[in-house]
Parts: C-alpha cells; sequence; structure tokens
C-alpha cells in the first residue's frame, strides 16, 4: 500500500483487482444473499494535486472573493462605529474557523471529496445528503459561479466605460470566462491548482498593497477616523447579529477545502492546518484592511462608495490607480476558478453515490479531471447568467446555506455516536460542534424574523421538491436502460471512466 | 454476443431491483453462464464492445477508433470556435458601443446645499439671548446631518454700538463682539472644514457706518485728508438742495448735509450709512485687503450684499419718475425709475475684479472659491452679473422665483418663472434657487401648504439651492412687530426653534433672547420634527440626500409641459439612474398625461420620495407618467434605471 501511495502521489494510477464490498443491508435481493461476484475495478480516482500551499489557497482564494474590495460596508453600517465593526469582523473570522475545526474532523474521519454532501449522508442519512446536493448543485455552487463571473465582467467592462453598463458585453464576458474556467479545470487539475495558487497571491498582494498604503498613511498621522473608537456604537443586539451575519457571508467558502479532501496530500495532517491556518490569514487580512479605509476615508465616504478599493487606490495611488480595479478582476477570476474546482466535486461525489445520473461521477481516463461534472456545472453557471438579475436568487437561497451548515455540525455530534470507535487523526473539542449548531440555528431563524418574506418559503419548497426525484430514482432505484446506454456513448466520447473513493479501497 | 468477457463494472453496489449485472450489454444473458462466471476468479481481457461502466482499457480500445475520435475532435473545436467567437463578439460590441458623454467636472459650490445662517437668531452659546459662532460651532454636527454643505453666514463684523443692524460696520477686520472672538471665528472655519463643510462670509463693499475710522477721517474739515475720497461728497444743487433728486431705499434724500465739510454725502440707504466711493483706487485696494484677510482665515468665500448699489452715475443726473411706480409722493424710493443708481454696469467690473482676487488666492492655496451676489431687477440684468463682455462675473446671483410666489400663484405663473430662469442662463452656467433669507417673509408666512412643493423645487432643479435656517422644520415668521423698516427685529429672524424646552433651546433657560420666541415653539421644534417620520425636517434630510445622486448632481433636466396645476421636470444623465419630479401646487387635486413628454421617460417609475402629505402615493409604488394624480401640495419624485442599449 505504501507503494501504491507513493505512486499515486506522483500523478500514476496502478490498475488494480479489488472486491467490491457487498451492497448495504435494505438493497439487497428478497433476503438472500447478494451474489458474491468479484468485480474488478480500475482504481481511477482523482490525483493528489493539492498541497498545503495550494489548500490554503484554495481556501483563501475562495473566501476572498470580490466583498472586500467592493462593499465591506455592511458590517460598519449595522454596527456603526469603528471599534464594534473591527470586534465583529474578527468575531466572525472566529466563528468561521470554528467551523473549519469541525470540518477538519469530519474530513478526517471521512476523507472522501463532497463535502457538507458525504457527513450528511454518514451522520444524518441519504435524505438531507440528497436534499443538499440537490440546493447546492443546481442553485447555490452554480449561481454563485455565475455571479461571481458577472463582478469579473462588470469590472472588465468598466474599463471600456460602456454607457449605463449594457447587459449583453457583460454576460458574454462573463461566459467568456466561466467557460475558460471550464476548460482549465477539465484541462488538468494541477493547472487549475496552480492558477489557484497564482491568483491567491495575486489578490493577496493587491490587499498588501492596501494595508501598507494604509499604513503608511496611519503613519503620517490619519487617525482620525481610526480613533473614533466605539462612537456611535449600536446599543440593538438584534442589529449586531445582523452584522455578524453580514461579517459571515464574508468569510463564506471556509468550507470549500473538505469538498476537495481526496485531492489532498496527507488529510490528516494538511485538512486542520489549512481549515485554521486560512482563515487565520483571512482575519488578519480584513482586518488590516478595514484599517487602511478607514485611514483613508471617513466613515460616510466609505458607506457611500461604491467600489471602496477602487475609491481608496485613486486616494493613494494616484496614476497607478488602476491596478484596483485589475486586483478586483484578479481576485473574481480566483474566486471563480476555486468556486468552479469545488462545485466539480459535489457534483462527481453525489453521482458517485448514485444520487446523480452516475455519468457525472466518472473522471478522464488520462487528464483524471472530473470531466462531466465540470461541463455540468459550467453548463448549469451558464444558464445561470441569461436571465435578468440572479443576485435576488442568491438573497434568496443564503439562509438555506447556514441551514446545511448547521445539520452538517449536528451530524458531527451524531457520528461521535455512531462511529465511536472509528480512527479520527483530529478531534475537536465537543463544545465547539455544539457552539457551531446554536449559532447556525440563530443564522437561519434571525433573518426570517427580522423580515420574513414569502421567498423563503419558495426556496424551502424548492429544496423539498428534490424529494421528487429522491424517492422514484435514488430510493427505489428506478432504472432507465437509455440511461446506460447514453453513458456508454458519453463515455466513448470524453473518454470518462468509474473511480473510486479512498474510503472503497481501504 | 460473445459472452465470455469479464464482467468490468464500476464500484457501485449491485442492486437487486436491475439485471443481475450492472451492465447493459448483457440484458440476455443465461443465468447459468452467469453463475458460472461470478464464481470463478479470472484475470480479466477484454471486451470487444464498449458497455457502461466501462474501465480504462477497454474504453481506450473504443474511444481510440476514428468516429470517436473525430468527434471529439471537432467537439474541442467547436468549443473552442465558440469561445474564440464570443471574445470577438465582445470586442466588436465594446468598439461600437456608444460610451457615455462625459459629466461636467463640478466645484463643491455646485454639489453642495447652501444653508444661510443668521447668527444672532441660530444658538446662542452663552445667557446674553443673543446667537453667536460658538452656537454655530455647537451645531455643526446637526448641520452636518441635515446634509447642507456650505454655511452662509449673515454680517459678524465689528458694529457701531447700539444700531440695531447688522450693516454699521466700523471695522472690517475685526468680528461683532456680540458674536465671539476672532479665536472663535478661527475655530468655527476649522471645525466647518474637518467636517467637509464651507464658510462663505458676507461681503459690504456699498457703504460702511458712520462711525467708521474712514468716515471720520474723510469728514476731516481740512478736506484735504487723504481718504476724504473714500466716500461721495457733492455741494448741493443749489444752495439748501441737495445735489440731486435721488432718494435713500428707505425714502426721503439720499443726500445728508455735513455741518463740518459744507457737503453733502451720498447714502443709498440710512443717513448713518455712507456710501464708499469705490471709484477710488485705495478704496478698491482697500476692499481687496479685506478679501484677502478672510480668505487667509481660511473663508471659502463671498456674498456680496446690496450689490446693485455699488456705483451710482458721474454726472449725479437726475432721476425720473418710473412709470409702473404706484405712489405719488416724490419723496417715496418707489417713485423713480432708478437708472442711474440702481445695477449700474460699471458694477459689473467690480464682480470680475473681485473674483479675480478670489482666483488668484484659489490658485495659490489650491482651493476653489465661491462668490455669490443679491440683486433684484430684470432676468437680463441678473443673466449679467455672470459675466460680462468676456469677463467671468460672480458664481451666480441669487435666484428668488419663489419669493415671488403667493398664495394665489398657479402652477402656471410658477411654472413661467422657472422656464423665463432656466431658458435664460447663458450657457456653462450654474443656478442658484433661494428658499429664503433673512430679508424677505419666511415661505410659511402666508403659504404654509406651498413649503414642501417649493422645497422639492428649490432642491432638485438643477443649480445650487440656499435655503433659510428654520426653514427645515417650516418655521414661521415672528409676530413681533420690527421698529422699522431697517432694524434688525424683522420678523423672519425669530430665534431657532431646536427643542420644546423654554426658549426652544436657543439660549439656556434664564436668559432673554433678544427677539422673542415664536409661540408654539414646543410644536414645531428640530426635537419634534426629528422624531415624526413625515415631518418637513425629514423629508428636508431626504432631499439632500437625494441631491447627493450624480443625475441631479449634474444631469440634464427638461421642464415637461405645465398641465393642471402639476409643475414636473425629468432629471436623467447617460448611464444614471433618471428622474422625475412632479408637485401639485395648486390647492386641488391635479391629473395629467406625461408620457412622451420627454424620450428619458418610461413607461414606469418607481416612487422614491414623497411630499409625505395626505397623497396618492407612497414610496416604493410603481405608477406611470402617463397617470400621474396628485391630491393638492402632494410632490412625488419617481425614478428609473438607465436602460442601456442593447445592440
Amino acid at each position: 500500500m505504501a507503494d501504491k501511495r507513493e505512486n499515486k502521489a506522483n500523478g500514476y494510477n496502478e490498475m488494480e483487482t479489488t472486491v467490491e464490498k457487498p451492497s448495504p443491508a435494505g438493497h439487497t435481493m428478497n433476503g438472500s444473499k447478494p451474489p458474491s461476484i468479484i468485480i474488478e475495478t480500475q482504481n481511477m480516482e482523482l490525483k493528489k494535486n493539492l498541497g498545503l500551499t495550494s489548500a490554503i489557497s484554495m481556501i483563501v482564494g475562495t473566501i476572498i472573493g470580490s466583498g472586500i474590495f467592493v462593499s465591506p460596508k455592511g458590517v460598519l453600517e449595522s454596527t456603526g462605529s469603528v471599534g464594534l465593526s473591527l470586534l465583529v469582523w474578527a468575531g466572525s473570522g472566529l466563528i468561521a474557523m470554528m467551523g473549519g475545526l469541525c470540518y477538519a474532523e469530519l474530513g478526517t474521519l471521512l476523507p472522501k471529496s463532497g463535502g457538507e454532501y458525504i457527513y450528511l449522508k454518514e451522520g444524518l442519512g441519504d435524505i438531507p445528503a440528497f436534499l443538499f446536493a440537490w440546493t447546492s448543485i443546481l442553485v447555490t455552487r452554480t449561481s454563485s459561479l455565475a455571479i461571481i463571473t458577472l463582478t469579473f465582467a462588470t469590472y472588465a467592462g468598466s474599463f471600456f466605460e460602456l454607457c449605463g453598463g449594457p447587459q449583453l458585453p457583460e454576460k458574454l464576458i462573463s461566459a467568456i470566462t466561466i467557460i475558460l474556467i471550464g476548460i482549465v479545470n477539465s484541462w488538468s487539475t494541477t493547472l487549475a491548482a496552480r492558477v489557484q495558487v497564482i491568483f491567491t497571491f495575486a489578490k493577496v498582494a493587491a490587499l498588501v498593497v492596501i494595508i501598507v498604503g494604509g499604513f503608511v498613511k496611519l503613519a503620517q498621522g490619519n487617525t482620525s477616523v481610526i480613533s473614533s473608537g466605539f462612537e456611535g456604537t449600536t446599543d440593538s443586539p438584534f442589529i449586531i447579529a445582523l452584522a455578524f451575519y453580514d461579517a459571515l457571508w464574508a468569510y463564506d467558502g471556509w468550507n470549500n477545502l473538505n469538498s476537495v479532501t481526496e485531492e489532498l496530500q496527507n488529510p490528516p495532517k494538511n485538512l486542520p492546518r489549512a481549515n485554521v491556518g486560512s482563515v487565520i490569514l483571512v482575519i488578519i487580512v480584513y482586518l488590516l484592511t478595514n484599517i487602511s479605509y478607514l485611514t483613508v476615508m471617513t466613515v460616510d465616504e466609505l458607506l457611500d462608495s461604491p467600489a471602496v478599493a477602487v475609491t481608496w487606490g485613486a486616494r493613494v495611488l494616484g496614476a497607478a490607480k488602476v491596478i484596483m480595479p485589475l486586483s478586483v478582476l484578479v481576485s473574481t477570476f480566483g474566486g471563480a476558478n476555486g468556486s468552479a474546482y469545488t462545485s466539480g466535486r459535489v457534483v462527481f461525489a453525489a453521482a458517485r453515490d448514485g444520487f446523480l445520473p452516475e455519468y457525472l461521477s466518472y473522471i478522464h481516463v488520462k487528464k483524471y479531471t472530473p470531466l462531466p461534472s465540470m461541463i455540468f456545472t459550467v453548463f448549469v453557471s451558464l444558464l445561470m447568467i441569461i436571465p435578468g438579475d440572479i443576485s435576488s436568487l442568491i438573497d434568496l437561497f443564503s439562509f438555506t446555506a447556514w441551514c446545511f451548515y448547521g445539520m452538517t455540525f449536528t451530524s458531527l455530534l451524531v457520528l461521535r455516536y455512531k462511529m465511536k470507535e472509528a480512527h479520527r487523526p483530529y478531534t475537536v473539542p465537543i463544545f465547539i460542534p455544539i457552539l457551531m449548531v446554536l449559532i447556525s440555528i440563530y443564522l437561519v431563524v434571525a433573518p426570517i424574523i427580522h423580515e420574513p418574506k414569502i421567498e423563503f418559503l419558495y426556496a424551502f419548497v424548492f429544496v423539498m421538491s428534490g424529494l421528487l426525484f429522491y424517492f422514484p430514482l435514488v430510493y427505489f432505484n428506478l432504472h432507465f436502460k437509455c440511461i446506460d446506454t447514453l453513458t456508454m456513448y458519453g463515455q466513448l466520447f470524453l473518454e470518462v471512466v468509474p473511480t473510486k473513493s479512498e474510503e472503497d479501497k481501504l | 454476443m460473445d459472452k465470455t468477457g469479464i464482467y468490468v463494472v464500476s464500484h457501485k453496489p449491485l442492486d437487486e431491483s436491475r439485471s443481475g449485472v450492472d451492465n447493459p450489454t448483457f440484458d440476455a444473458i443465461d443465468d447459468k453462464h452467469q453463475e458460472v462466471h461470478f464464481n470463478k476468479e479470472t484475470p480479466h481481457y477484454h471486451s470487444d464492445k464498449p458497455y457502461r461502466g466501462m474501465g480504462k482499457d477497454e474504453l481506450l480500445t473504443h474511444s481510440s477508433k476514428g468516429i470517436w475520435k473525430t468527434l471529439r475532435y471537432i467537439c474541442m473545436i467547436i468549443v473552442f470556435l465558440v469561445w474564440f467567437g464570443l471574445i470577438i463578439t465582445v470586442i466588436a460590441l465594446v468598439l461600437v458601443y456608444p460610451r457615455c458623454r462625459e459629466p461636467g467636472q463640478q466645484v463643491w459650490w455646485q454639489k453642495k446645499t447652501a444653508y444661510r445662517v443668521y447668527v444672532r437668531s441660530f444658538k446662542d452659546s452663552g445667557s446674553d439671548g443673543i446667537g453667536d459662532l460658538n452656537g454655530i460651532f455647537n451645531s455643526l454636527n446637526y448641520l452636518k446631518s441635515l446634509g447642507v454643505g456650505i454655511l452662509s453666514l449673515s454680517p459678524i463684523y465689528q458694529q457701531a454700538a447700539n444700531k440695531n443692524s447688522d450693516y454699521h460696520i466700523i471695522n472690517h477686520k475685526e468680528i461683532n463682539p456680540e458674536y465671539g472672538t476672532m479665536d472663535d471665528f478661527k475655530a468655527l472655519v476649522n471645525a466647518t472644514h474637518e467636517r467637509g463643510m464651507y464658510l462663505i462670509m458676507d461681503f459690504i463693499p456699498g457703504f460702511t457706518s458712520i462711525e467708521h475710522p474712514w468716515f471720520d477721517a474723510s469728514k476731516d474739515s481740512s478736506r484735504n485728508n487723504s481718504k476724504r475720497n473714500f466716500y461721495l461728497w457733492a455741494d448741493g444743487a443749489a444752495p439748501g438742495s441737495p445735489p440731486s433728486n435721488w432718494k435713500s431705499i428707505y425714502d426721503g434724500s439720499a443726500w445728508t448735509f455735513d455741518n463740518t465739510t459744507n457737503k453733502y454725502y451720498l447714502h443709498q440707504r440710512e443717513a448713518e450709512q455712507p456710501d464708499l466711493n469705490l471709484r477710488s483706487n485705495e478704496v478698491k485696494e482697500e476692499m481687496e485687503r479685506i478679501l484677502l484677510f478672510w480668505l487667509d482665515l481660511g473663508v471659502d468665500g463671498f456674498y456680496i450684499r446690496e450689490s446693485a448699489m455699488l456705483i451710482e452715475d458721474y454726472d449725479l443726473r437726475d432721476e425720473h419718475p418710473s412709470n409702473t411706480s404706484t405712489t405719488t409722493d416724490p419723496d417715496a424710493y418707489d417713485y423713480y425709475d432708478h437708472k442711474y443708481t440702481y445695477a449700474r454696469p460699471e458694477n459689473f467690473d467690480y464682480f470680475s475684479r473681485w473674483r479675480y482676487v478670489l482666483n488668484m488666492h484659489g490658485n495659490a492655496t489650491g482651493r476653489e472659491m465661491l462668490l455669490f451676489a443679491d440683486v433684484m431687477g430684470d432676468l437680463n440684468m441678473n443673466m449679467a452679473y455672470y459675466g460680462m463682455n468676456n469677463r467671468d462675473g460672480v458664481n451666480f446671483p441669487l435666484n428668488r422665483p419663489f419669493q415671488q410666489v403667493t398664495k394665489t400663484s398657479d402652477a402656471k405663473s410658477i411654472y413661467t418663472l422657472l422656464r423665463n430662469w432656466l431658458d435664460s442662463l447663458p450657457a456653462d452656467r450654474w443656478s442658484n434657487w433661494l428658499g429664503g433669507d433673512e430679508n424677505v417673509p419666511r415661505f410659511s408666512k402666508s403659504r404654509a401648504e406651498l413649503n414642501r412643493p417649493l422645497l422639492f423645487l428649490t432642491m432638485l432643479l438643477p443649480g445650487t439651492p440656499m435655503v433659510y435656517y428654520g426653514d427645515e422644520i417650516g418655521m414661521v415668521d415672528s409676530s413681533h412687530l420690527p421698529s422699522n423698516d431697517w432694524s434688525r427685529d424683522q420678523p423672519m429672524r425669530a430665534p431657532m426653534q431646536w427643542d420644546n424646552s423654554s426658549n426652544a433651546g436657543f439660549c439656556n433657560q434664564s436668559c432673554t433672547t433678544w427677539l422673542p420666541v415664536n409661540s408654539g415653539y414646543e410644536n414645531n421644534s428640530v426635537q419634534t420634527h426629528a422624531q415624526d417620520g413625515k415631518s418637513i425636517f425629514n423629508l428636508f434630510k431626504n432631499l439632500t440626500t437625494l441631491r447627493e445622486k450624480p443625475t441631479f448632481q449634474f444631469g440634464y433636466h427638461q421642464l415637461l409641459p405645465q398641465g393642471d396645476g402639476i409643475i414636473a421636470f425629468v432629471r436623467y444623465f447617460d448611464g444614471k439612474t433618471g428622474y422625475i419630479v412632479a408637485v401639485n401646487v395648486a390647492n386641488k387635486t391635479a391629473s395629467y398625461d406625461f408620457s412622451g413628454t420627454h424620450e428619458s421617460l418610461p413607461d414606469s417609475v418607481s416612487v422614491v420620495l414623497t411630499t409625505n402629505t395626505a397623497g396618492t402615493y407612497s414610496v416604493d409604488d410603481e405608477l406611470s407618467p402617463s397617470h400621474i394624480t396628485l391630491l393638492p401640495y402632494e410632490g412625488i419624485v419617481g425614478s428609473w434605471k438607465y436602460v442601456a442599449k442593447e445592440l
């Protein structure tokens, strides 16, 4: 086995013959034993391309999207004071880090790609897992890929100053970006991972420029805004909770590495390190960037600015201000790449379990890329950019995200009993998942109470409508022959083959 | 089909509901053979047919065949072609797509709302009952929160004692001690600038107090004093009769005989306010020194007071009775046509000169200065203030259409006032809209219901709005009767109503305010208004915020046809949100179809602001410009997103 691991690390996969595990109880035929068969499976699997650096880049690159460059103001607006807003930024980072620790335990206990999907399946059963995959694959991940490429397109378009920001060029640029990212991710996971590292470095570098520039100004004595401290702090605990909600969205993406666990080198060591290290990095960067903004701008100016980093650049950098919109481009492209990379893996993982057409879990025979799932993700994302305004869609489904996070933390607690004996390379202190469950419940309930909208019901109905597919296609496993034929032709066309997960092999 | 092949299936558990083997090509398989096969562990070899879930080697034998290879290449080429096609399309679109027109570069006094403070009545920091500079200093955060950006202070120069007027200047470089010290003033300037606001002073170049040291020197009995020429001296036309028939604006002769020098001096105002002789170079230099003195202290501009009465006819020619006069009293000011004393063309030379002083100082300090002036009279005279003979005049003359609005004014007459002004405005000049000042009755005096509609127009028409303190809470004129026409205690100068404590919070409770506080202030103060979401105070704040939008800052404007009591206009600009402002200024419900009256108007607009009075619409309503129905004195602002032309 040791040899095999080494080979895999080199990107070379042995063919091997393995005995398939018997199918789980409940799916056996009429009480009799399943046929004892010997099945040869070629051990095709995703390659382990992610070292610690790539892993941290993956997380940092997806957390730092366009938000910190464009509109880091929701928090400031809600809290009312500079001091409290910085506290909220740090506090939300802490929450994200605790989430990351929980995910580190889950990811090392169940080292399979697919993230929440896997943990929900093991912890709470098939239905929550299916509903997660259903929502995530059809709406949340694809729409977030679409929206981040649209932000990219808006900034790309800003260089040409087309009057009124016509939609068509922006949508075309967005489509070009999605296809490009699809090609990169289909071509080579190594390339995609490298792209992620490079773009993460670039966006962190841009933020370092902002931080250093801010501190130069700070040293020159522009401290009037920063020193205002807690002046004007809101006294409503409810508003502060909303500020946390805003800030937590800026940290969203801390869970992304868990989607690609199988591609991570040495997960027991690297997963906890990457989850914690990257969030700490992001906390530091966010705090310093906010301080820099507030050194150069007053609170009101920051709230008024349509693109804070660009305003900052115009103030501090003078003629070099063009690097700020460029940084937003780099940041959004990197974010889109990371988003596509990981969302392809969720499709892949769900399909592998028969929750989606199995074909979507196949990987390319030579390039080891999840080609069908990538094409599926790209295709749905392209559909997403066609309608007028998809940001409303994002708002609609944002509350479901914390719903699934909360269920995932619950899974962790359940698994502590279900898999009591299992080897846990990393164990999180029990109070953290309990706290995270409570926080998740609050974050789901708070916006609904604060502003009850009929749309939340629509979103809920959509999530539940997944059951219409679950029962016939997964639970009762209705089977259509034409699917098999299509799968076969699809295999021949794209040169993709089934894969095996780490767990099956062990 | 050869049935001896090894069965290669995916890792997926077998499922009894399907056929025995997870392989579609083996549908007709015979059970026996299958059984045998299952029980034998055989090394694999290739099947010659592709099947679902096939592994690497099988796949490669089939997929490398011509047809699949070709198909793959074709598809890859198609994907790349589509991708390049998209790029080329974008490049083409970018090249042919029209660009927005550039907004004109704007300076601060075009962007901000001006707020006129009558210093004596705004806020008393002490207990003498007289408003002062520190009172304003303490109110700066309030003003900032109102959304105003330019403070225009009433005169604060050192005054002759006991004159009951702001015009008895005895020192142009000192602060009236009643209002504070020079240090207070410096602190005020700094605090104003710290908040991103600007401070404007009044500049009164036409006359001084009779107690000004210049006048003392000028009437030196030797008549050889170097300051003799600072004022206008003339011999009587005949013994005992003044040099001309010119009248003071307060009626009676504008000439007063001075016994010490046996000559008459000119005073177009009170006899105690002699006119300066601006034709004298020494006076011109003094005036420039005064401007520079305050500019050096950080003042951002000047309001030239009584600007139409700087220069009079050199030959002191008699004025003729006016054709339009309503009085038959030959001693009355209004009896005459003031072509020799009012708004002489020579005045413009002074505006240009002072503008030059401000520009020079601005260039040296990297700042932009504001200069504006008051004038009565016809449009041509107003427009001439912007500049004559290729020389820039003031940045704008105060524009007073709303001061001509009375309770009986109908929409048509107001529309005409606006239309005439906007049509006459020279290219690249900037308007002002005066809400009120300390010399005209407040809006609320006789037409309180017009407060909100007129505030809409003041704030949203293209130009710098100038509002008067107290307008934000709809303050009314005092019932206190003024001592006389030129005294300070005019009805529109009642102390600001801050809260419902005694003295309305203007000064502390033990003090006696210099003018009585308006009765009923308990229910009409900043404090009470702030708590009422529908108050004019909150409307005022919303208007200053709305005015910050790019379209209101630099957008184009077009008055829409006036119909049925509604005055409406659109503000729009390339790439920016467009707005329609519609107010009903009549005491009856009005309805009009504005569809098609301007190319920018869409079929539906969304209401972003209303007068918050009884009305048809509320914020976020969608309405069609073809049916705008407004209740009496209701006003709305509707907006629409700029729709880019899609090619």
